[in-house]
């Protein structure tokens, strides 16, 4: 062991001593191959360090800032020390014992090694956010990470580089649990990269979601639902409320959670939705709701309550339905805390140079030689990382803090505004819905007309959003808690009489009612809209009576129902009843 | 009969008044068009003319009987009307509850009038004049709640006030609405009355006639009333505001 230690050790200097003349790269491989078919990480952990401290100004004192971007800027450097710090966050001795696993394992690992750019984004996602930890760099990470990561990596050949690959690395970092929490259904890491790879290039996921970063990934991939779960989560917005895809606001959701104890038991994210519930399942949801459509989110914990955090289109991290950031713990650490955190590492350069400053630092300081320069350089990182600007801007300021503990417009308060505006109809005049084949269908979008009136103010008359499904269709939304709310469709009947009005629509409550009625009758038709878990189904028909030729038919919703959308109206003419014998 | 006894049973477990098909209904009534009513909410006939009140306060005269209906101003008119009506030689006007729910009455004249207030009216969603009463439709939008007939005198005087309410609060002062304890058929919206006999049209499109002012009451369908959201009755004809705005007209018994 001693012997292969000082060869492995001699052979590291050797190699470093060649970097200047020979390039990083071999000297990595050379020596990162060793450890591999030794199994000896301590001696070639050490000997990278030796080598490091060879690099360092001859004086701590030169150890600045300026100084230090050439220093880590250097590719041989930034090799070793990201290998020197992948040795130490997943421990030599586990490291040792994976590389033994297999000759898989062992070339799996060379290949990461010899990867300056895979290690840089895996151990950068690897750091805390929290500034504390970060100084004390003593966090580990798992070596079982490497097993999964391995197995994507050999199941996937796109997952060795770009967004497949950060996908991997963050699924290898924070894989999710082995089953979901409320359904029960295994989770299998693999899949799970499978399933965000499948939506993101089947365009299901939010607009920026390929540009995250590793550890944006973790705060996605990590989900304890189901992958059946989340697929419905995106299908679900898709088919009850588009129009919150539009700058990522999917968290809007949590509005319609309803606030009370649920009548019916958790079997699910869907049955969530349907029953509804107080804090925590609405924090739950709004997490969940957030990942299912490639948004990173967190739980938050406030004092007495559950709320919910995500990263905006803008990159910042924005917290709702609750207090604050000061009033919030997070990921481990307070909200301030977490702010000043996630801004740093937003600075994606300057994050990476102080990290790495501290990596270094960390090295040399475990070498008698070092040790002074490895304590300069740890102090500069600190002093680095606490000057980097990072506002945590108005601490008490929260997304839709009124509806904490309250459904939107309870307790006499005013609704948040919908960040939806009420629809408009489409430019120029609507042509009538003509019959084909003595059915009229009307597309839900192509209102003429929409108005109402909200329990608690908010917008007046349906939303308007574009389902990915039926062709791009646009559907119109009735939103929860109206005092009235109609949109008006124009229509050529082909003869007087009583027509069947079927809906295309999705609800997420049960219960849900509509009401159906044309321009000159009374006569009012009552649709029970079935609890669809929010994707599209067909309503019963109901009866309503059009007179011949062009005319209005209006929908409406009925007072203080909790939302409902529409896709389609089809309107076909009910046959006479047989006469009597 | 049999049947006859189950339909008796649903519409008594309904709370909703006997209402009896009849034969050949659609022959019976024959709306004819007699033009539009822009902006009107409520219309009521008297002395052979046509009165409506629009969304914006005015009183409005028409001669039903002209080739094509021309509207005049004549005055003002309270605003929230939600039912109009017409009996004795005055006019009634109910408001809505933003308005107080006020009752107001002034003559059927053909110039501009005082609309004197004259009591509560809360909740009157059609009137109907029939000698020294008024009858109205009360519809206070509760859910399950039932539409009912009540009724009081069609003015009231202080003496008659003093005894019948003595204690008048809360907005009810005036006159009380006394129930009769007879339903209008379900769905009931719009009421006149003409001949002495009552018409309802519901939210189902139909016309029926009954007569609330005595017990048993009967509900006869006697034909359609599509989109009909007020009624008049003046010398044996019917007259409908439509929610499309039109003014129809048929001869009744």
């Amino acid at each position: 062991m001693r012997i292969s230690t000082m060869a492995t050790a001699s052979a590291a200097a050797v190699l470093i001593a060649c970097v200047a003349a020979a390039g990083p790269s071999a000297a990595a491989t050379a020596d990162v191959a060793a450890a591999i078919s030794a199994g000896d990480f301590v001696g070639c952990q050490a000997a990278l360090a030796e080598g490091l401290v060879g690099k360092l100004p001859a004086d701590a004192a030169g150890i600045t800032a300026a100084a230090l971007e050439p220093l880590v800027a250097d590719p041989a450097v930034r090799t070793a020390v990201d290998q020197w710090q992948f040795i130490a966050k997943l421990g030599a001795d586990k490291l040792a014992a994976f590389a033994k696993g297999g000759p898989g394992n062992a070339e799996f690992l060379g290949w990461i090694m010899n990867s300056p750019d895979v290690m840089d984004a895996f151990l950068l996602a690897a750091v805390p956010t929290g500034f504390a930890r970060r100084d004390e760099n003593a966090y580990g990470i798992d070596v079982a990470s490497l097993g999964i990561w391995r197995t994507i990596h050999d199941a996937d050949p796109d997952a060795k580089s770009g967004m497949c690959l950060r996908l991997a690395m963050a699924t290898a970092l924070a894989p999710p649990p082995a089953q979901s929490g409320y359904s029960k259904v295994a989770i299998d890491p693999l899949s799970r990269y499978r399933h965000f790879k499948a939506a993101e290039q089947s365009g299901k996921l939010a607009d920026n979601f390929k540009n995250l970063t590793v550890w944006d990934y973790s705060k996605i991939v990590c989900a304890d639902q189901s992958d059946a779960e989340l697929a419905w989560g995106r299908q679900m917005i898709d088919e009850f409320r588009p129009d919150l895809r539009e700058g990522g606001r999917v968290v809007e959701m949590v509005s319609s959670v309803w606030r009370r104890n649920s009548p019916v038991p958790y079997t699910g994210m869907q049955a969530m939705l349907q029953g509804g519930g107080k804090c925590g399942p609405r924090s739950t949801f709004g997490v969940f709701i957030n990942r299912a459509n490639g948004i990173p989110a967190i739980g938050v914990a406030q004092p007495a309550h559950a709320c919910v955090a995500w990263r905006g289109f803008d990159g910042t991290w924005q917290v709702g339905y609750g207090k604050g950031w000061g009033a919030s713990r997070l990921d481990g650490i307070t909200g301030p805390e977490f702010v000043e955190g996630v801004t740093a590492r937003s600075s994606v350069t300057f994050f990476s140079m102080v990290e790495h400053a501290r990596w270094l630092g960390s090295a040399a300081a475990t070498t008698p030689a070092g040790k002074e320069k490895g304590a300069a350089l740890l102090a500069l990182a600190q002093k680095m990382m606490r000057d980097s600007p990072a506002s945590v801007g108005d601490l008490s300021r929260s997304f839709r803090p009124e509806e904490s503990e309250a459904d939107p417009g309870a307790n006499g308060a005013t609704v948040a505004t919908e960040s939806t505006p009420a629809a408009q109809p489409p430019a120029g005049a609507p042509q009538p819905a003509k019959a084909v084949d003595g059915v009229i269908r009307v597309a839900a979008g192509d209102l003429a007309k929409t108005d109402g009136e909200g329990m608690w103010g908010g917008p007046r008359g349906v939303l308007r959003g574009r389902s990915r499904g039926q062709d791009g269709a646009f559907l119109v939304h009735f939103p929860q808690a109206q005092k009235t709310c109609w949109a008006e469709y124009i229509v050529d009947a082909p003869q007087k009489g009583v027509y069947e009005v079927v809906l295309t629509a999705s609800a997420v409550n049960d219960g849900q009612l509509l009401e159906a009625s044309s321009e000159h009758y009374n006569k009012t038709a009552l649709i029970r809209v079935p609890m669809s878990h929010g994707l599209w189904a067909a309503t019963p028909a109901a009866d309503i009576k059009l007179n011949e030729g062009v005319q209005k038919v209006r929908i409406a919703t009925m007072p203080n129902q909790r939302g409902v959308s529409v896709l389609a109206l089809q309107l076909r003419p009910k046959p006479a009843p047989e006469p009597a014998p | 009969m049999k049947i006859s006894r189950v339909v008796l049973a649903v519409a008594f477990l309904l709370g909703a008044a006997f209402v009896v098909p009849s034969a050949g209904r659609a022959a019976e009534v024959k709306w004819k068009p007699l033009g539009t009513a822009p902006n009107v909410v409520g219309i009521a006939a008297a002395n052979g003319k046509l009165f409506a009140v629009t969304a914006d306060a005015k009183l409005l005269l028409a001669d039903p009987s002209a080739a094509a209906l021309s509207w005049k101003e004549i005055g003002a008119a309270p605003g929230g009307v939600q039912a109009m009506g017409a009996g004795g030689g005055k006019l009634f006007c109910a408001l809505n509850a933003g308005n107080a729910g006020r009752f107001r009455v002034r003559d059927a004249v053909e110039s501009a009038a005082e609309w004197k207030d004259d009591g509560h009216a809360w909740c009157l969603t059609a009137i109907a004049g029939a000698g020294e009463k008024v009858y109205a439709l009360i519809d206070c939008k509760e859910p399950g709640a039932e539409v009912t007939i009540m009724f009081r005198s069609a003015v009231s005087t202080p003496e008659e006030i003093a005894k019948a309410n003595p204690n008048p609060g809360r907005g009810l002062d005036g006159l009380p609405w006394n129930g009769v304890d007879r339903r209008p058929p379900l769905g009931a919206l719009a009421m006149t009355a003409t001949g002495g006999k009552f018409y309802v049209a519901t939210k189902e499109d139909t016309l029926c006639v009954g007569d609330p002012t005595k017990p048993d009451v009967k509900w006869d369908v006697i034909g359609d009333a599509a989109g009909v959201i007020c009624l008049a009755g003046d010398a044996g004809k019917l007259f409908a505001l439509t929610k499309s705005g039109w003014v129809v007209s048929c001869p009744v018994n």
